[in-house]
């Protein structure tokens, strides 16, 4: 947790001006948050560290195109979104290759940590895996928004302009998302 | 707002994208508050789960250095499609070879039917005011005959 506070601290002060000068500090601030994008997104660790890898060799090579429009972690992420499209078409058109989904089963060992007792525990494990599963099977298009937004922090203006959908179709997109989740844990919530 | 808001509405709420309105009586239901309150844990749990296994992700020691694992599988693609290619060649030039190895190889012919194969050829070949003289053959035992 130190890392993500670190990390979300030393986010909070990149602008243009140390894109260009500094991108080493840069790409410290916002490698973890465009990594787990992309391996939320993917379930694949070697693929989400390609993706990650290219992003940041993008946005090197196209750092002096930024003009500050927006935030340079949007600008980022759009990058990776763009990279994630093309790796969930290309693993779209290789049918038979069965994707290696990374497992997630260990997930809730350290969130467990500060419950009280057990039982709130297996409420909270039950309540996550439901949770993963409505994930992993929302339409590609509805989990991008929904894990920019809820795992991103990312608004709906920001989730618009680095998906490049308008900010109605981010919207319908994020709603039908939770409605899905919702539907789907609706036991478990 | 005296009805209580739609699941919609409270995904709006959570989402960070209600009305007013949605927001003014969340404040003041209990009830409504603790459905949107259920729901935001959930994201929230799920949130920082992401955030602690892409951490635990990344920490692992990595094998290779990035882009390996991906140049693995093209050479390896490329060793199949290599491997593929040469099945393909030899299968189709292989029996072409076998075909063609019989009318290629010399049929073995006795020394009995050389000599007379090569005495009819020069036969053949002499002028017509030497045939008495052509027709003269050998026998199978080498002997001079005339015919």
């Amino acid at each position: 947790m130190e890392d993500f506070a670190a990390s979300a601290m030393a986010a909070a002060v990149i602008d243009r001006r140390t894109l260009t000068a500094d991108f080493d500090s840069v790409v410290g601030a916002f490698r973890p948050a465009v990594f787990r994008f992309a391996l939320a997104c993917l379930r694949d660790r070697d693929a989400a560290e390609t993706v990650a890898q290219d992003c940041f060799l993008k946005a090197f090579n196209s750092r002096n195109a930024f003009r500050g429009d927006c935030a340079v972690k949007t600008w980022l992420m759009q990058i990776a979104v763009n990279l994630i499209r093309d790796r969930i078409r290309n693993r779209k058109l290789q049918f038979w290759r069965r994707a290696k989904l990374e497992p997630v089963d260990c997930l809730g060992q350290r969130l467990d940590a500060h419950q009280p007792s057990p039982e709130t525990a297996l409420v909270c494990r039950e309540k996550l895996a439901a949770m993963w599963t409505a994930v992993d099977r929302l339409p590609a298009k509805q989990r991008c928004v929904f894990l920019l937004r809820f795992v991103e922090d990312l608004d709906v203006l920001e989730i618009a302009e680095a998906t490049g959908m308008k900010e109605g179709t981010v919207k319908t997109h994020l709603f039908r998302s939770l409605a899905t989740i919702r539907e789907k844990i609706g036991a478990a919530i | 707002m005296n009805d209580h808001p739609t699941s919609r509405q409270i995904d709006e709420f959570v989402a960070g994208a209600a009305s007013p309105a949605v927001a003014g009586h969340l404040r003041e239901c209990p009830g409504c508050r603790a459905e949107a309150e259920r729901l935001s844990h959930s994201l929230a749990i799920f949130r920082q789960s992401v955030h602690q296994w892409s951490l635990a992700q990344e920490r692992l020691p990595s094998q290779s250095y990035p882009g390996q694992s991906h140049r693995r599988i093209t050479l390896r693609r490329l060793g199949w499609t290599a491997a593929l290619a040469a099945c393909l060649i030899a299968g189709l030039t292989l029996p072409r070879h076998r075909d063609a190895a019989p009318a290629d190889r010399p049929r073995p012919v006795s020394d009995a039917e050389l000599l007379v194969r090569v005495d009819r050829e020069l036969s053949e070949l002499a002028p017509a005011s030497l045939e008495p003289v052509a027709l003269q053959t050998t026998d199978g035992n080498g002997s001079e005959v005339r015919k």
